[in-house]
């Protein structure tokens, strides 16, 4: 919990080294340690689901986070209970680190029945409503009205809690995303909407980097056309992620304003598992991003404060390498959805389905 | 983890080609090193090495297509095994090595899951288009099983001789299109009740069912079943070779005097785009020269012969599923012109399937050309009830003597009458073909 | 019963159901402080207050996209389309968010949503303002759609879209908003997936929807009159769940159908009642079914253009006769 919150509006203004480590210190340790575990895990899950991609046990779309694991993990821990999350696809670690079970996770990148989502949404469509999250979303741009709905009901309702809307660099350019932060700035005069914006500039949509979708290429001023304040981050670094992710949600929990985070942070693997050439960008630039890997810089300074060792780094990724190859090998012996399912939910209520079988 | 598998590089990706080794067997390999090419349907690429050691086994080789998921090669890390060379994957202690991967699509679910669909009948079935299928709504057809009607008593009201709703509640209601069983009915194949079969008919009829042998089904045999339409042929004609005491008539006519008045006359209709053709002139000879024997222009029916006061004159028309006859009426009150359109009017839509069911129903005499296909001579069968048919030849040139006794060449045409001896004896069909003879050798006559 | 044109039921239902359900909200443009380009929601702000009347601005997109994420919240919003033309705008988020939402997430969340407006020609708005798009939208599991025609249809089945817990495409009949009929007291919904039969009649079966149903009604009087022929005539009122069973049945008793509509011939409503009927009536056929559509062209502005470019009564009608071979007039 950081001492004082500077505010950095509008000017998109990174903090000085000396603030970050005022900042850092006061941070809770053991906490940093759990946090250092829970990004192993993302990384550690997705790696598998690459794996298991490649082997053709997953199907259709598959995205990975890994390189920006200190984005999620870092808002999230911002996250408290009757908030909502919602994002677009690539949305496995929010959902982890909102305490779904990776094992129902993977089941359903598998197609299985015991999926998360039934085998019904696959990847893309993750859901676990109890627990806040509300969705993955296939659609460049197309969830961000809905967490703007979210933000106004919850406020409606008359409650304090608050929305977690993340996007990409590459929703930007989207009708979808101007049209919604246009709303949530209007709502927001009258404080109807609680909506904390997160942008997950990894700095290609899919192929094209942001220089070639854009000519005003910081995308946290964006939201100043729609008066919605707004600050920039590095991704890459938990602490600092921390840090704005605690103050801003706060802020957007009290006043029931909107605000936007840039978090700028990098992919080291394709946009899809299927995208193999990466021809948008050099090996080069990928290697400089290694050397900036989130889990390795927090693992570094861990090491320097001595929280952690290299015993302790070894077991971590023991226990985590055990986990996951259960998590796998549960998802492998699922069975697949019984074909009644097929016609179950698509409409609420008496009639599930309304056709011939 | 020392597998090394083809992987999936690609949404649809099912299997990849080993294309080349970048590496052999035994080289040491770093993580991120290429040791392959490898191609999908979309590119070549390199395979990197997803982790360090010695590239222990080569299991494909170059050129070999992989499905995705299969080993390809093994790199043995330090003091690991390498298995048996055997060809396939073993599962290694903790591995993730598996056979290859199982079709995501859920095509499965399709086959169970597709919708019944329902045939929407729509065309008459059995023989198509080809003439004798009624055109007929759908109630009227589930009338006509509901209550036994025989649908070629209904003429139909509809577009293109359709047999609607109205049609068949009149017809029930004057009660004269009850099916009774029998073939009946004029030339055309009529829309047999469904549970009538060729057999039963004949039994109803009084005849012997024949008793056909099975077929040999040896080599070099085909067994093709006949359409409706050829099955009703088959049973009428039968009936009529049974039931009818036929007897035959020829004559031979010269025909030299009816080619120069035809050509004659074709000139001057030449502009109008007419052709009259040698059966125009057959057709009108026979329906004149009945007007002295009309006892052929008749029906046998059960209440006697009916003598009929027209000709309304039945033309064959051989089709690729068989025969219709179509009607042309009152023949004899029509000059060759109109009966030359009329003729090849019908000719052609009887190749077309376009008749409608008054066009080829009823007919008191038949006229049957096989001119054309250069027959010297044949009996043709006659269809019940008419009294007669007249079967025609082909035109031959040969030798004759003219007025002088010298000999010219002169073009000679067969024609043979097969009559029902129950109406016509011996001598009216032999007076009569002499009299058909007569008008065709001095065609001023058909003018009469 | 009281008597009230359409535009005074949809009002009323509008306005009980948000009486009686906090939760329900509206959203649109120009519907709180200029009354709605229609007058429907005209006084309805100062009732209720801006949070629950909701001036959106023109961002079919963004405004569409955050009632559905207020419905998945638990609220009930009924969303208007100024015009039903404007809502390709929106229909991303109809049709990829709103109708699949329950699907994808195994059942987890359901979008209890009413998009609203009027929908249809035939008021000289010209090409992109002219559109009727039962077809469009009936196509999508996950959506219900209705078409009401009578002002009781309107109250009774926007109250039923407004309890639905599903996503609602309620497309009025822009042409009718001035028409008067008797709706009932009380809140009572008019139930979805039930089809209402306009008229009785024994020799042919005229199915429609939206302002063909008057028209269709209008040619059975002249049927009667000139040629003695009694018309059955259908309002389909519910598009999807389409009752198929009502004009199968119809059918099984006339015999013969004509289907009208005014979208363009392929791929519209009447081909679909086409087809079912053929499918599940054939028997029973004493002639094809024909459809009556609309020209195939884009809606025309001048009067007479436009006349001409949606089914006629003489269409209609002959098309009827067709099916009885009767003379054609």
């Amino acid at each position: 919990m950081p001492a004082e919150s500077e505010e950095h509006v509008g000017d998109g203004g990174v903090e000085t080294q000396e603030q970050r480590d005022a900042s850092s210190v006061a941070t809770d340790g053991d906490h940093l340690v759990e946090l250092y575990k829970k990004m192993v895990l993302i990384r550690a899950f997705e790696e598998a689901c690459q794996r298991s991609f490649r082997q053709g046990k997953i199907g259709g779309y598959l995205h990975v986070y890994i390189g920006q694991e200190a984005v999620a993990t870092g808002f999230l821990d911002a996250f408290k209970e009757g908030d909502r999350a919602i994002t677009a696809y690539r949305d496995h670690p929010h959902v982890l680190l909102l305490g779904s079970d990776p094992k129902n996770v993977m089941a359903e990148l598998y197609g299985r029945g015991d999926g998360i989502v039934k085998g019904k949404g696959g990847s893309m469509h993750l859901f676990d409503v109890e627990r806040g999250f509300m969705g993955g979303y296939g659609i460049v741009g197309g969830h961000i009205p809905l967490g703007v709905g979210f933000a106004y009901a919850m406020r409606y309702q008359g409650t304090d809690h608050v929305t977690q809307l993340y996007l990409g660099d590459g929703s930007i350019s989207n009708g979808a995303f101007h049209e919604a932060v246009n709303l949530a700035g209007l709502w927001g005069k009258d404080g109807m909407c609680p909506c904390l914006f997160i942008i997950e500039n990894n700095q290609y949509g899919m192929g094209t980097s942001v220089e070639r979708t854009t000519a005003m290429t910081d995308l946290a001023r964006k939201f100043d056309a729609y008066g919605v304040e707004n600050e920039k981050v590095d991704g890459m670094d938990l602490e600092a992620v921390l840090e704005v992710a605690h103050r801003a949600a706060e802020r957007v929990r009290e006043t029931g304003k909107p605000y936007a985070v840039e978090a700028l942070t990098y992919r080291t693997v394709g946009h899809g598992a299927g995208d193999f050439f990466e021809k948008y960008r050099t090996k080069d630039e990928i290697k400089k991003w290694r050397e900036r890997d989130p889990i390795g810089q927090l693992e570094h300074k861990l090491i320097e404060r001595d929280l952690l060792d290299e015993d302790a780094i070894e077991e971590i990724s023991n226990e985590t390498k055990e986990t996951i190859g259960e998590v796998t090998k549960f998802a492998d012996e699922s069975a697949e959805p019984p074909i009644e399912e097929l016609y179950t939910d698509v409409y609420a209520g008496e009639d599930e389905y309304m056709g011939e079988k | 983890m020392p597998e090394v598998i083809m992987p999936k590089m690609g949404d649809a990706m099912e299997e990849g080609t080993l294309v080349k080794w970048l590496k052999s067997e035994g080289d040491e390999v770093s993580e991120g090193d290429p040791i392959a090419e490898i191609e999908t349907d979309k590119v070549t690429l390199e395979l990197e090495a997803e982790n360090a050691g010695t590239l222990a086994q080569l299991i494909a080789s170059e050129g070999q297509d992989i499905p995705v998921g299969d080993a390809i090669a093994f790199i043995a890390g330090e003091g690991e095994e390498v298995p048996e060379r055997n060809g396939g994957s073993e599962a290694q202690a903790g591995g993730e090595a598996e056979e290859g991967g199982d079709d995501e699509d859920g095509g499965g679910a399709q086959a169970q899951t597709a919708t019944e669909e329902r045939e929407a009948a729509g065309a008459p079935s059995g023989n198509g288009a080809a003439g004798g299928n009624f055109r007929a709504s759908p109630i009227v057809r589930r009338l006509a099983r509901e209550n036994n009607l025989d649908l070629s008593r209904i003429d139909g009201s509809g577009p293109a001789g359709r047999i609607v709703e109205r049609d068949v509640r009149a017809a029930m209601e004057r009660g004269d299109a009850q099916a009774d069983g029998q073939a009946d009915g004029q030339a055309a194949p009529a829309e047999a009740p469904a549970e009538a079969q060729p057999e039963q008919q004949a039994a109803q009829a009084g005849l012997q069912a024949p008793t056909l042998p099975e077929p040999t089904d040896a080599p070099g045999t085909q067994l093709v079943e006949p359409t409706r339409m050829q099955r009703v042929i088959a049973e009428r004609m039968t009936e009529a070779k049974q039931h009818v005491p036929h007897f035959y008539a020829t004559v031979e006519v010269k025909m030299d005097a009816a080619m120069a008045l035809r050509k004659q006359l074709n000139e001057q209709l030449e502009p109008e785009g007419l052709k009259l053709s040698v059966n125009d002139f057959v057709m009108k000879a026979v329906a004149v020269a009945l007007r002295n024997y009309p006892n052929l222009n008749a029906l046998y029916t059960s209440r006697g012969v009916e003598l009929h006061e027209k000709v309304d004159m039945a033309m064959a028309v051989a089709l690729d599923a068989g025969l219709i006859t179509p009607v042309i009426r009152d023949i004899g009150s029509k000059g060759l012109a109109t009966i030359s359109r009329e003729s090849k009017d019908l000719a052609a839509r009887a190749r077309d399937g376009k008749l409608k069911p008054e066009e080829y129903q009823g007919g008191t005499i038949t006229v049957s050309n096989m001119g054309m296909f250069g027959v010297e001579s044949f009996t043709a069968i006659i269809n019940p009830p008419q009294a007669a048919i007249v079967a025609v030849s082909s035109i031959a040139k040969r030798p004759d003597f003219d007025e002088s006794g010298e000999v010219a060449p002169a073009s000679f045409m067969k024609l043979t009458l097969s009559a029902d001896h129950r109406i016509a004896n011996g001598r009216d069909g032999a007076l009569y073909m002499s009299e058909v003879k007569r008008v065709l050798e001095n065609p001023v006559m058909l003018m009469v | 019963m009281a008597t009230m044109t359409y535009r005074e039921a949809l009002k009323a239902a509008m306005s009980e159901e948000m009486e009686r359900d906090e939760s329900v909200v509206l959203m649109g443009e120009d519907i709180g402080v200029y009354g709605g380009t229609h007058l429907i929601t005209d006084g309805l702000i100062d009732r209720f207050g801006a949070k629950r009347v909701m001036d959106t601005p023109i961002a079919e997109g963004g405004f569409t996209g955050a009632a559905i994420g207020m419905a998945m919240m638990g609220m009930k919003p009924v969303v208007e389309m100024m015009t039903w033309n404007f809502s390709f705008l929106a229909s991303d988020q109809i049709i990829q968010n709103a109708a699949k939402l329950r699907y994808f997430s195994g059942g987890q969340v359901n979008v209890p949503l009413v998009v609203r407006g009027p929908n249809g020609g035939g008021v000289q708005l010209s090409a992109q303002h002219t559109h009727s798009l039962e077809n469009m939208y009936g196509h999508f599991p996950g959506l219900k759609v209705v078409s009401p025609v009578t002002p009781a249809d309107v109250k009774g089945m926007m109250l039923t879209a407004i309890r639905d817990p599903n996503p609602v495409i309620f497309l009025e009949a822009g042409a009718l908003y001035g028409t008067k009929g008797e709706v009932p007291d009380g809140d009572e919904g008019v139930e979805f997936g039930k089809a209402r039969i306009a008229r009785e009649g024994t020799d042919v079966t005229l199915i429609s929807y939206g302002r063909q149903v008057n028209l269709c009604l209008r040619v059975a009087d002249r049927l009667e009159e000139e040629d003695g022929v009694s018309a059955e005539v259908i309002d389909v009122r519910s598009i999807r769940p389409l009752d198929e069973e009502t004009f199968v049945e119809s059918v099984k008793k006339t015999h013969r159908a004509v289907a009208v509509q005014e979208q363009w011939r392929l791929f519209g409503v009447a081909s679909e009642v086409a087809s079912i009927i053929q499918e599940k009536a054939f028997d029973y056929l004493d002639a094809p079914v024909i459809r009556v559509s609309g020209a195939e062209v884009p809606a025309p502005y001048a009067r007479n253009l436009e006349i001409a470019a949606f089914p006629s009564e003489q269409q209609v009608a002959n098309a009827a006769r067709r099916t009885l071979y009767i003379e054609e007039k």
